[in-house]
């Protein structure tokens, strides 16, 4: 006679294992997947990688081309959401709080951050590649903007919204306006906060492909000119993995490996920072 | 003693006025910018898209032929593989999502549960691009080696199973993207589902555990109903990132423009399908399809993301 | 009243009797029928309160009496919320600052120190010289001589003025309250208003910035919020009970706590609630 105590253990016992062997499946898929990019990638690598250009197939050669078009468009990417990101975070925190444009600003941007980055480049391609007869690398770096705007808006307006309110009387009981003490008091008060906001933001966009296939194109050859089309990790990834050639696959695989340690990378410099600003 | 001495101000500091209004006005110009974005990809998208529209009418969203030499595009293919392989992965991911976060919620130890939490958050970090060549170059042989052939192999020609799963023993199908794409949503849904789980008051839970509750019990009757609408909101984010997702599907989803006849039958999502070919698009009407394609993309996954929004800000507060 | 009227409080002030003993030296703020409103609900109901020049006025009351939001109108730093608004008048050296006039230019005559010490997120230096170079541009020797008087009489210079360019988050809790009152009287207000000042403050910082306050009314009237009975005892020249939203009494602090005419002020200050 099976108590009903010893079925509500039983069922609980189940539910443990369930959940031991959910965790254990993702956790082995985060193994195997780092697993595969390291030993595919770290064979691939040779002096090569970072002085040479993406070679025919059959030549030797390297990433060089890609990896310097996906710092620049990365860096005017993060140029452009930085500027426009912090103001409209600012404005969601300190004048927009609570007004009814406020939740409507907050509110699409939310829808923007998760919308669908291949839409934002056929966006960008009907507004700077169509009308200008050309891919580039404007707007493969605006594109990135895109993305990247959204977060750094939100982590803006969440970061700014920490800054105790006793701060900002502090600097408006002296006589400065509500401006000034936002720029010269609130914004330093969380000026890691806001560097982690860039933190994240280029983490999200170094990684993106789809944003770029039609609008920064990609470049076989070097390029640092903005005005044509431009070479990027992603991209080159994109069209080395699908080839039918060994060593272009091999270089997609280092190219991988590059961006996954690079985001990687990013992502422990912002939570140790973090960690650094939630200290008393 | 002083020798300096300040006369007394009198008035407000001088040039604020001025720098509050158009500080002002540069931040509510940043943030008005966004809606405009917004706009502007919804608007060049219904505009870009309406030749499409317009040549296929209503026969656009049922129509499965897309064919860019007879110039004739439907989007029944493209649109029935978005929202299969979304699907899909949100049956997979769903419950590992919860197991996992249920995992570090109540049942892992202590010292366990920071790292494997961090674990979970590098996976959500991974770029779709390096999901998609895991996919494609060690899933999907993988697939085609230990489950298509022997499924192949054993099933009796012709019957139900075989035409269920039925497909090309490549491992590039809408089940492996799927796969994929639950593997790419897993982490975000569990890190926010913990998330969740720790807003609940720990008196609440140390109530039921003192009822005599099992953790399942108080899983079951007490955390999640107290979380059900942000548990929802998490759910359909979840839906909004694999209905858009491109990269990690596009090198494994075999890029079939038919309507998938079987679980193992390759096909293709609308993402993929735009990432495809509209590099190489070179007639009007074609790159006009694909545009449409889009706008389609976007209005669901707008409708999604946007209820999916709402929820999660009422769970929130 | 009786042990059992002190256990069901009176949910209005309506009725109560109000003495107001009016300061006899010459008066440099006052407010008259002050009413204050968050949203619909009036938290100030026609106040009175004269301030004497170069004393120290000190408010008293129960939590939620309105003390606070009293000395916020004064400088009017509730207009940073919407919502909130003042009626009434408050005048200071005669003008009628609450309804016309620039609040920035306000603020600048009227300094604010908070419960909490704020600090800004610069040196310890730049806190002091914050308020000063909003209004005046001065060379780097006045600058320094404006720096060193204000931080000395705050009482903080010889435990700054080795690190003056080192943050000012080094601080610790009472010498930091001490830098905001030192970055307070930099652009030597006419009149600082103290917001529960100590209350986050172990006893020996609170009797160093007691001191203080008492040897800076030669130079600054001051106001002072405290929930602290026995500080405003110690310190203060004027004292004003306030109870619901309204004054109940006002005047001399010795008589104040030797010899209120309120009853509701005598159970106040003799501890039997609040």
């Amino acid at each position: 006679m099976i108590t009903r105590a010893a079925r509500r253990r039983a069922f609980n016992g189940v539910f443990v294992v369930l959940c031991s062997i959910a965790t254990v499946i993702a956790l082995s898929a985060l193994v195997m997947i780092l697993w595969t990019l390291l030993s595919k990638g770290v064979g691939g690598i040779d002096g090569m990688i970072f002085t040479h250009d993406q070679p025919a197939p059959g030549s030797p050669g390297g990433l060089r081309n890609a990896i310097v078009g996906s710092l620049i468009m990365c860096g005017v990417g993060m140029g452009i959401a930085l500027v426009i990101g912090i103001l409209a975070g600012t404005w969601l925190a300190e004048y927009g709080a609570g007004t009814k444009y406020g939740h409507v600003v907050r509110f699409f941007n939310d829808v923007l951050i998760s919308a669908p980055s291949i839409l934002i480049g056929l966006f960008v391609y009907e507004l700077l590649v169509a009308p200008f007869h050309g891919f580039s690398g404007w707007a493969g770096g605006v594109a990135l903007a895109f993305l990247a705007t959204p977060i750094v808006v939100r982590t803006t307006e969440d970061i700014l919204t920490l800054q105790p309110s006793a701060l900002r009387e502090a600097g408006m009981a002296l006589g400065a306006s509500r401006a000034f003490v936002i720029r010269r008091i609130i914004w330093k008060a969380a000026r890691t906060g806001l560097l982690t906001a860039g933190l994240l933001g280029f983490a999200r966009i170094s990684g993106e492909t789809a944003p770029l296939l039609f609008t920064s194109l990609g470049n076989q050859f070097y390029n640092h000119s903005l005005s044509q089309p431009m070479a990027s990790l992603p991209t080159t990834i994109f069209q080395f993995a699908l080839s039918a050639y060994d060593d272009w696959q091999r270089l997609a695989w280092v190219g991988a490996l590059l961006i996954a340690v690079a985001v990687l990378f990013i992502n422990i410099v912002g939570r140790v920072l973090a960690r650094e600003t939630h200290r008393p | 003693m002083a020798t300096t001495e300040l006369a007394s101000p009198r008035g407000a500091p001088p040039g604020h006025a001025t720098g509050e209004i158009v500080f002002r006005f540069a931040c509510a110009s940043a943030a008005t910018l966004l809606l405009v974005a917004l706009a502007g990809v919804v608007i060049s998208l219904f505009v870009g898209g309406l030749p499409a529209f317009r040549t296929f009418g209503i026969g656009f969203l049922t129509s499965t032929t897309w064919n860019p030499v007879t110039e004739v595009y439907g989007a029944a293919g493209p649109i029935a593989g978005t929202l299969i392989t979304a699907f899909l992965s949100l049956l997979i991911a769903l419950p590992l999502a919860l197991g996992v976060s249920v995992f570090l919620v109540e049942f892992c130890p202590v010292k366990l549960s920071r790292p494997i939490a961090i674990a979970v958050e590098l996976l959500a970090g991974i770029p779709s691009i390096v999901y998609g060549m895991w996919g494609l170059f060690v899933l999907a042989p993988w697939f085609a080696a230990h489950v298509q052939l022997p499924i192949v192999m054993s099933v009796t020609p012709g019957s139900w199973l075989d035409r269920f799963f039925a497909g090309t023993p490549n491992g590039a199908n809408i089940f492996t993207a799927s796969l994929i794409l639950a593997v790419m949503i897993l982490p975000y849904m569990a890190a926010v589902f913990r998330e969740l789980f720790l807003t609940v008051p720990p008196q609440v839970r140390e109530a039921a555990y003192g009822l005599g509750c099992t953790p399942f019990e108080v899983i079951k009757a007490v955390v999640i109903p107290y979380v059900r609408r942000g548990m929802i909101g998490v759910i359909m984010l979840g839906l909004g990132r694999a209905l858009g997702e491109t990269m990690a599907v596009t090198f494994i989803i075999g890029n079939a423009h038919g309507f998938p006849h079987s679980l193992f039958d390759s096909g293709s999502t609308i993402a993929s399908t735009v990432a495809n070919e509209f590099a190489e698009a070179t007639t009007e009407m074609h790159t006009s399809a694909l545009i449409a394609l889009g706008f389609l993309l976007f209005v669901i996954t707008f409708v999604v993301l946007a209820i999916a929004r709402l929820l999660l800000r009422e769970a929130k507060h | 009243m009786t042990d059992t009227a002190l256990m069901n409080p009176p949910a209005s002030s309506a009725g109560e009797e109000q003495f107001m003993t009016r300061p006899e030296g010459e008066l440099l703020l006052e407010a008259r029928d002050l009413k204050f409103f968050y949203g619909a609900n009036e938290s100030l109901h026609g106040v009175d309160l004269p301030i004497e020049k170069n004393k120290i006025t000190a408010l008293i009351g129960p939590s939620g009496c309105g003390k606070s939001t009293l000395l916020r109108a004064l400088n009017r730093i509730y207009a940073l919320y919407p919502g909130q608004r003042a009626e009434g008048e408050i005048t200071l050296d005669g003008e009628d600052v609450l309804k016309g006039g620039d609040p920035a230019a306000l603020r600048a005559r009227v300094g604010m120190v908070f419960q909490k010490p704020t600090p800004f997120p610069m040196s310890i230096y730049d806190n002091v010289a914050f308020g000063v170079r909003l209004y005046h541009k001065k060379s780097k020797a006045a600058m320094d001589e404006i720096v060193e008087r204000s931080l000395t009489r705050a009482a903080l210079w010889d435990e700054v003025k080795n690190k003056l360019h080192t943050s000012g988050l080094g601080l610790s809790g009472g010498q930091q309250q001490r830098l905001c009152v030192a970055r307070g009287i930099a652009v030597q207000p006419e009149i600082l208003l103290l917001d529960e000042p100590a209350s986050a403050l172990d006893p020996v910082s609170t009797a160093k910035l007691e001191q203080t306050l008492v040897e800076l009314k030669k130079d600054v009237t001051i106001v002072i919020v405290t929930h602290n009975l026995q500080q405003a005892s110690r310190i203060s020249d004027y004292t004003g009970f306030m109870f619901l939203g309204r004054m109940i009494e006002f005047g001399p602090t010795a008589d104040i706590f030797s010899n209120p005419r309120s009853r509701r002020t005598r159970d106040y200050v003799t501890g039997r609630f609040g």
